[in-house]
């Protein structure tokens, strides 16, 4: 997939990268239809998240199709319409 | 640091000649670093309630699901255990006792022989208005500050890994799994990020938590 990466402060990059797989029960792949930034991507493009790595891939914003869901999620199916934990946290 | 902050609250009497805990005027006092020791005091809010929260503790077989590189812990009587923690290719075994054990409220414990000298005590305080339970645990190591500096820039300080674990803790105790970003892909990552994974302790692995299926995903 491609994915914007976190190459140093004020530099990002679009590189290809391996698709992501489900490592826990609870884990839910989707696949990104429309993406937005957050105020909050700022921070990490600014360079004030000391932990962020060369490499690490940015964004939290989108809404997507569910491709694939881990064997806990008994409220998401493949082809059903996803969104960031993010969204559905503003919505409670 | 005032030294009030340094108390070590609720703790009963430890023996005077204990190698790990000094004992003022009926108190505990965590050593000065300068003693050759480490200690580390933190707590975490966990929505559950403290009983569960304690025998989640006192399971110690399970430890290894949810306490960075133990590998191994067998019980060896009914305060007793023994400990195995592997660091890439170090292995130290040290065997452990309970000290002080009140269901749902708090446990003592401390090394009585092996390859690590540490003492440490978890209280479960319930949370004000059905909040969960209030996770707060105080622990100490044996160590100079050469070790501890060599353990931060190598892989994991003592102190960093108990924050981490009660961390995974309350993961595992909330939601049953421990999220994990290990395996997951990223871009290509230069010499810095290579040497900041190394500090941070991001090369050290994510507990299992309770499910097999993490386990394998995790050393993917």
């Amino acid at each position: 997939m491609k994915a914007l990466c976190w190459m140093g402060t004020g530099k990002v990059e679009v590189h290809n990268v391996a698709d992501p797989t489900l490592l826990n029960p609870h884990d839910a792949i989707i696949k990104v239809t429309r993406t937005a930034i957050c105020g909050s991507d700022l921070h990490l493009f600014d360079g004030f998240i000391p932990t962020m790595e060369e490499g690490d891939i940015l964004g939290h914003e989108f809404m997507g199709i569910v491709e694939e869901t881990g064997k806990e999620v008994s409220n998401l199916r493949r082809g059903a319409c996803g969104r960031s934990i993010y969204d559905c946290l503003w919505q409670l | 640091m005032s030294d009030a902050f340094r108390e070590k609250p609720n703790a009963e009497r430890l023996p005077l000649s204990s190698s790990a805990a000094i004992i003022v005027d009926g108190r505990y006092q965590p050593p000065q670093d300068k003693d050759g020791k480490i200690w580390i005091r933190t707590s975490a809010l966990v929505n559950a309630d403290p009983d569960r929260l304690y025998r989640m503790w006192r399971e110690v077989e399970k430890a290894p699901l949810w306490q960075e590189q133990i590998t191994q812990v067998i019980r060896t009587g009914d305060a007793t255990s023994q400990w195995t923690m592997r660091s890439g290719d170090k292995v130290i075994v040290w065997d452990s006792q309970i000290l002080a054990d009140q269901p749902a409220r708090r446990i003592v414990w401390r090394s009585i022989g092996g390859d690590s000298d540490n003492a440490g005590e978890v209280i479960f305080d319930l949370a004000l208005g059905g909040r969960g339970t209030i996770v707060t645990v105080l622990q100490e190591f044996r160590m100079g500050k050469l070790a501890s500096a060599w353990e931060t820039l190598t892989g994991r300080n003592p102190k960093q890994a108990v924050i981490e674990n009660l961390r995974h803790f309350k993961a595992l105790a909330e939601t049953g799994e421990i999220p994990r970003t290990e395996g997951q892909p990223h871009g290509p990552r230069g010499t810095v990020a290579d040497m900041k994974r190394s500090i941070y302790g991001e090369k050290i692995a994510t507990p299992p938590g309770e499910s097999q299926a993490a386990s394998i995903g995790g050393r993917q």
